[in-house]
């Protein structure tokens, strides 16, 4: 019988600027996480990376590519103490112009390890397509983003969380 | 005539409700389903998703998601009822060093999938949207994010073909899926 595919966890919405945000105790009855990002920043040159588990181990590895209507571009790296997400220059500080979506798949199974597909646009900026990795079997029961270069997240700026059955 | 006082009967607690939903949890008419899954015990070359017709009245659209865990880095592809031709595609992928644009048709016998692989531990993965699959005035159009452990890709496919679909399968001609992969189908309403 058809199961409803979405539910929605949690939103946060900032009430004041921050650096990071985290879903913590996150259910394990679903299939795969969505994390949806609006967000404005307060500085043009921002990177936003996650964590999960709270591990700052040097367990993430990524590659991804991007375009800024002049150029393409696309990097790659492992080892990392964060994956990233949403690249460098994320849109001019202090507007809404940062749109993420991260689809965490399969990230309560402990048969593999955890794999993460992104896109992020800014209209003012780029488009980006990213896929990440954490090298954990372990569930995932806790996802912080945060801004890598000493950035914050503005106030208004929401996270929300949605379980996919 | 016997009479059963409901006084007695334990069906009355004289609960009351500020709410008409009376203590019950309130339908949520969703807009997106999970239809069916396959997750896999053993290795498999290929996973069909048949009789897809029998959701063409309920839904517009339909979203597969891959969790693929495999025993080889090859290519994948996506067949619909079987079909070995009328397959177009574009696509672009990041490889970490570059980023490459490709377009294929009309000699492929399927829409290559690329960014699907994985290893046995490492999963590949992909969430792909099928528009108006059940349309019988469209050719077929779909769209696909994937990622590898060393690949992301952005695919844009069409198969011109206005039949509805039927069946979706993906396959390889070098490697297999391999026990834990999951593939599940979603319809949107």
């Amino acid at each position: 019988m058809p199961t409803p595919k979405y539910t929605a966890l949690a939103t946060l919405t900032l009430t004041g600027s921050d650096g990071s945000i985290t879903f913590a105790n996150i259910p394990q009855g679903y299939r795969d996480l969505v994390i949806v990002c609006n967000f404005q920043n307060s500085g043009s040159s921002s990177a936003s990376r996650f964590q999960l588990n709270g591990d700052t181990g040097a367990r993430y590895s990524g590659v991804w590519m991007n375009g800024n209507g002049s150029v393409t571009g696309s990097g790659s790296e492992s080892g990392a103490t964060a994956a990233r997400i949403f690249g460098a220059s994320l849109g001019p500080a202090n507007t809404f112009s940062n749109l993420g979506i991260l689809q965490l798949m399969d990230y309560s199974a402990t048969d593999k390890q955890k794999a993460v597909l992104s896109r992020y646009g800014s209209a003012a900026t780029d488009v980006q397509a990213t896929s990440s990795r954490w090298e954990s079997t372990a569930a995932v029961t806790s996802v912080t983003i945060f801004d890598v270069l000493g950035q914050t997240y503005q106030v208004g700026s929401t996270f929300s969380l949605y379980g996919v059955k | 005539m016997a009479v059963k006082s409901l006084a007695r009967s334990g069906l009355i607690t004289f609960d009351k409700y500020s709410s008409m939903l009376a203590g019950n949890a309130a339908f949520d008419p969703s807009s997106d389903w999970l239809l069916e899954e396959q997750v896999l015990t053993s290795a498999a070359a290929s996973v069909t998703f048949s009789n897809l017709s029998q959701y063409a009245s309920e839904y517009q659209h339909l979203q597969l998601r891959m969790v693929t865990l495999s025993n080889g880095d090859s290519w994948f592809r996506l067949q619909i009822n079987g079909s070995t031709s009328g397959y177009y595609s574009h696509r672009l992928i990041g490889e970490g060093g570059s980023v490459t644009s490709a377009a294929y048709g009309s000699t492929v016998t399927g829409m290559q999938l690329f960014g699907l692989t994985g290893t046995s531990t490492i999963p590949g993965r992909a969430i792909m949207d099928f528009v108006d699959p059940f349309e019988s005035s469209k050719n077929k159009v779909v769209r696909c994010l994937s990622g590898g452990p060393n690949t992301v890709g952005l695919i844009s496919g069409l198969w011109a073909n206005t039949s509805a679909i039927g069946s979706i399968t993906i396959n390889s001609p070098d490697v297999s899926f391999i026990a834990g992969s999951r593939f599940s189908l979603y319809g949107v309403k």
